[in-house]
């Protein structure tokens, strides 16, 4: 949700004013720039986000603000005034008087921004005692709680005596923002907070951005990979690659009218809200991101730019104001924005819309439980054993040619559901029908025609291959074990398969580490191909990836599945993604499918509540359209003691009283939907859409 | 997390590589000439003793490791050269003659009179056979004795160069042994988990609960000392703490997707733990035996310090170290020299293993 893009309040004097910063990093083999050229004002109240793929050089320059460059990181260019100071010039001592001062800093992994052995009143009162010497400890206690209230802490008198490990995700990242927030400090520097949080919690921290920036009128750079994120929270973007800034521009003049040719690659390959694979295809860009030491002279987007030309080799464009305040690095930003300029359309990868009629039903679960025993308390593992319900009750069937999407947060059974089908965790109870067969035990008692069968693509693309293998031999491995293939003929079946995911035999002899992340996860979808699987699980397959391969790595999935006519359980907590691949959706909480029925049904009401909140809660790449507002408290329960009922009634904006305590009726729609809460199904109809999808623009492709 | 990682220094911000970022052109497309991924190391399609020359990095871009590793090979030189180096073998005496018209009572401290014929290369000992030689025993270096005798007359330098041949056979050779077993009971337990886990790691763990020592007394002195003995000995001290490292790797290794891979195309056990998880805990284990090769040198010496190591008169550091002992206030250096000596080629290997250790982290 982004807010009007000048606060009242904004004074005229910009707070931080960054012109021209380079920044090097000493190696061996000589100075890599990994900043070249950043030119940016802030002003007091305002949130300017820099966004940008891995490596193009954003944390950087939040670390450069602070001094935290490390041994031999150095500013070689450009100034940092803030607050009229130079900070370029200062030494350690003059730094850390502004740091937590100042300056305020919140980082990506709110744990390891809490020291575990201090609690939590005492870090943050040290905060204002190091700065402040007249502040004593009463007062630091009671400017600390007042804080914790401004940034909506349940109980804050009792989280001060807590230890860090004591809180959630969401709770520990509420900490250090109100950390930060005790000096006033000027400017407040965010990396990353949300990205290792949970939607849910991610929206309700969002929502704390928002507000702080307006009561304590501290001006905030927000860095992030995540355009959703961007379009909720920032009032400016700032776009940056290869270690330069190449455009810049109010949240809603840059998706509305992206200029730089990057920019339009990077907002042409996510998936709009509410888009679907049959009616739109991600366009992504081709080519790779220059390493920092191997930069093309001219236009470091040159070789990948649709629009680019002689011209773009030789010169190196300016970074210049258009209109006003939209402000781009390229030469041929006019005739773009005029919508004049030639594309070379080889430059695009283009997909063919993705087609699949749906087949026959291959994969049917009934009650399937996984439950987990734990150890018991007692001497020996003896004594009462708590069990860890993981999935519990799940129901859903899946044809082929189809894509099932499992929407879930962390702690919701989604992955376990996966292992389960897949057979690397041993079924607890229910039952699941693959192709006829009934699969009961594990992967080890089941026969390679039914392996082959059943793969898997995994979350992280840096454990899914094994680092001392050769890409090849490890595809060649499981084609070896899966197929029937002889001997001699496996080479060629394994280049096959690389040239199937667009990598190609050059990668035959390539080890792990020599591959960027989108190649390691085309590898791992090869090796999961090499089968001629019917059915193919991909447990969060692109959230460790870029947007630009996430689009590459998504659009293969979908090749795959038109053309072999697979079946795909997509596991993932990206609704976007979701709402744009998956043909019937299942929304899993704590274990249970609350929610589960086809695509169509996510877009209007009925929804369970959770659903309500978790479509609230996405983040969508598009500042013009608003969710309606659907929060949670709390958090997650344990697994181990679930709450008796519903098992979300904890947290359930729309719980009703003592009857949720009880397990809720199943509804049974006649579009296939199921969902399962207490309430009437006209009751869950009538509420007001969470998204309204008609309002949502349609994406600036960059072939149209 | 990869345990090694921990060393980084902190305060370097995380550099993460370039991260590629989508398709080659569509095929069938004119080719364009665009770089796909990242630039191939010059490792790929290396013959193997390249690879296993870049496999050395760590070790030869580490300065503290390079003095180590400078020590380590130079009582491996010693041990090679060994019989070349020593002047006398080791059991002989070293003999000098007694001068015209001295008796026995001019003669140093300790002397005795010696019946040994002449020797090349000790020019004092007496050629003419109506000479009358004395051994010279508890001397300081001199010419015919480069670093001293011992108490018995016998020479400290040949002594020390061919018990370096016993040192770095013995050492290398026990804790290889030890460390096979006690992969193969760590990879099993980590693995497995369960009662195998259980029963394994109690059997470690009463081992363990020894102090090392009282082990290897206890093995060598039921089975008789000998060099097999205490091969043997120093092979089950070790195995417990190779078995717990590897145990522990494992746990973490089997977490990883790939090794979910790998059962997905129904790989069995064995091939599990030999080729998936192995050879990625190979680097931390490495470094490990590295620094267990140094804790057997002086397990070594320990035996033979107390009688307990290699029979007599086999030149062994420790029993010179303790035959030594009894005379340290009139020659010190016939304990001095071996005690040095294993010092040094301890401090060596645990050199080396903190020079590797420190660049692996950084190298990865």
């Amino acid at each position: 949700m982004a807010t009007a893009a000048a606060s009242p309040r904004t004074g005229t004097e910009p707070v931080l004013s960054v012109r021209n910063l380079a920044i090097d990093y000493q190696t061996r083999k000589g100075d890599i720039p990994a900043v070249r050229d950043v030119t940016f004002d802030l002003r007091r109240g305002e949130t300017l986000a820099i966004v940008g793929e891995s490596g193009c050089g954003k944390s950087t320059v939040a670390f450069a603000l602070i001094g935290f460059l490390g041994k031999n990181g150095r500013i070689s260019g450009g100034s940092v005034e803030f607050l009229g100071q130079d900070l370029t010039g200062l030494d350690e001592e003059q730094l850390r008087r502004i740091r937590g001062n100042n300056i305020s800093m919140v980082y990506q992994d709110p744990t390891s921004a809490l020291n575990p052995s201090l609690r939590v009143g005492v870090q943050l009162a040290e905060i204002l005692t190091e700065h402040n010497e007249e502040c004593g400890e009463k007062e630091a206690y009671e400017q600390c709680v007042a804080m914790l209230e401004h940034v909506h802490m349940p109980d804050s008198k009792k989280m001060m005596e807590r230890y860090p490990h004591q809180l959630s995700g969401g709770q520990r990242q509420r900490v250090i923002i109100a950390g930060g927030l005790l000096n006033h400090p000027a400017l407040l520097i965010m990396d990353e907070p949300t990205t290792a949080l949970d939607v849910t919690i991610e929206a309700t921290v969002l929502d704390l951005v928002q507000e702080i920036k307006e009561k304590f009128n501290t001006a905030v750079l927000f860095i992030t990979h995540d355009l959703g994120v961007v379009a909720r929270v920032a009032d400016r973007v700032a776009v940056m690659y290869a270690g330069e800034v190449v455009e810049e521009a109010p949240i809603k003049e840059l998706f509305a009218n992206p200029l730089h040719p990057y920019t339009r690659g990077l907002l042409a390959c996510i998936p709009r809200a509410g888009a679907f694979k049959r009616d739109t295809v991600l366009q992504s860009i081709v080519g790779v991101v220059p390493p920092p030491n191997a930069l093309p002279s001219g236009c470091a987007f040159e070789p990948r730019c649709p629009y680019g030309e002689e011209r773009s080799r030789d010169e190196h464009p300016e970074f210049r104001p258009l209109n006003g305040n939209h402000s781009v690095r390229c030469h041929f930003a006019e005739e773009i924005a005029a919508g004049t300029k030639s594309l070379d359309e080889r430059k695009v990868h283009i997909p063919a819309a993705a087609v699949a009629e749906p087949g026959e039903t291959i994969l049917e679960a009934t009650d399937l439980k996984t439950y987990y025993a734990q150890k018991g308390r007692g001497l020996f593992g003896l004594g009462e054993k708590s069990v860890v319900k993981a999935c519990d009750d799940v129901d859903f069937s899946l044809r082929a040619g189809q894509t099932l999407g499992l929407v879930g947060e962390s702690g919701s059974g989604k992955s376990t559901v996966a292992k389960t089908i897949l057979g690397l965790e041993p079924v607890t109870g229910g039952q699941i029908e693959f192709m006829g067969l009934d699969l009961k035990g594990t992967v080890d008692d089941r026969a390679s025609k039914t392996l082959k069968l059943l793969q898997m693509v995994f979350q992280s693309p840096d454990a899914t291959l094994n680092p001392t293998m050769k890409v090849g031999s490890a595809i060649a491995r499981t084609v070896a074990k899966l197929t029937d293939t002889p001997h001699k003929s496996v080479r060629g079946r394994v280049i096959e398969l690389l040239d199937s995911v667009k990598l190609g035999e050059r990668y035959y002899d390539r080890l792990p580490r020599q591959l960027s992340g989108g190649e390691k996860q085309r590898v791992a979808i090869a090796r999961a191909l090499a089968g001629n699987p019917n059915l193919i699980v991909a447990d969060e397959p692109t959230s460790a990836l870029d947007v630009s391969v996430q689009a590459a790595v998504l659009n293969l999935l979908l090749e795959i599945q038109s053309e072999n006519n697979t079946a795909f359980i997509l596991i993932t907590h990206d609704l976007n993604v979701v709402l744009y691949l998956a043909d019937w959706i299942a929304v899993m909480y704590l274990g249970h499918i609350v929610d589960y029925g086809p695509r169509e049904a996510f877009l209007k009401p009925p929804h369970h509540p959770y659903t309500e909140a978790l479509l609230s809660a996405i983040p969508l790449p598009d500042p013009s359209v608003e969710p309606k507002k659907v929060r949670l408290e709390g958090t997650i329960p344990s697994a181990i003691d679930p709450p008796k009922g519903c098992v979300f009634n904890t947290r359930c904006p729309r719980y009703i009283g003592d009857i949720c305590h009880t397990d809720p009726k199943i509804h049974h729609l006649e579009n296939g939907q199921m969902i399962a809460c207490h309430h009437d199904i006209e009751y869950l109809a009538a509420v007001d859409p969470v998204i309204d999808f008609d309002e949502v623009q349609e994406p600036t492709l960059l072939v149209p | 997390m990869d345990p090694l990682r921990l060393e980084m220094a902190p305060e370097q911000p995380p550099r993460k590589p370039p991260v590629e970022t989508a398709v080659p052109p569509v095929p069938g497309a004119p080719a364009v000439a665009l770089p796909t991924g990242v630039a191939p190391a010059a490792s790929l399609q290396l013959p193997w003793y390249k690879r296993l020359w870049e496999g050395t990095i760590p070790l030869r871009t580490s300065r503290v490791g390079m003095v180590g590793f400078a020590i380590v090979a130079f009582w491996a030189l010693v041990a090679i050269l060994g019989p070349v180096l020593a002047r006398y073998d080791p059991g002989d005496q070293v003999v000098a003659p007694i001068p015209k018209g001295a008796t026995l009572l001019d003669l140093p401290g300790g002397a005795f009179p010696s019946t040994k014929p002449y020797r090349e290369d000790n020019p004092d000992t007496p050629e003419d056979e109506t000479v009358l030689g004395y051994v010279l025993t508890n001397s300081g270096p001199s010419s015919s004795a480069w670093l001293g005798t011992d108490d018995r007359g016998r020479d400290v330098y040949s002594r020390l160069v061919i018990g370096a041949r016993q040192v770095m056979v013995i050492a290398p050779l026990s804790i290889l042994i030890g460390a096979v077993v006690g992969i193969l009971l760590g990879l099993a337990a980590g693995y497995y988990g369960g009662w195998i886990d259980e029963i394994l790691m109690r059997i470690l763990d009463a081992i363990i609960a020894f102090p090392i020592i009282v082990v290897l007394l206890l093995i060598v002195s039921s089975i008789g000392a000998s060099r097999f003995t205490v091969i043997a000995a120093i092979a089950v001290a070790s195995i417990p703490g190779v078995a717990r490292l590897a145990r522990s790797l494992t746990l973490d290794l089997r977490t990883r997707d790939y090794v979910s891979a790998a059962r997905l195309r129904g790989e069995n056990a064995m091939y599990i733990m030999v080729r998936e998880i192995f050879p990625n805990a190979s680097g931390p284990i490495i470094i490990d035996l590295t620094l267990r090769v140094g804790y057997a040198v002086f397990a070594i010496a320990t035996l033979g310090f107390l009688g307990l190591g290699l029979p007599p008169p086999t030149p062994d550091w420790g029993s010179m170290v303790a035959e030594g002992r009894n005379f340290v206030t009139t020659n010190a250096w016939a304990a001095l020299f071996p005690a040095t000596a294993i010092a040094t080629l301890v401090v060596g290997l645990n050199l080396m293993a903190d020079g590797i250790r420190q660049e692996s982290a950084r190298y990865r």
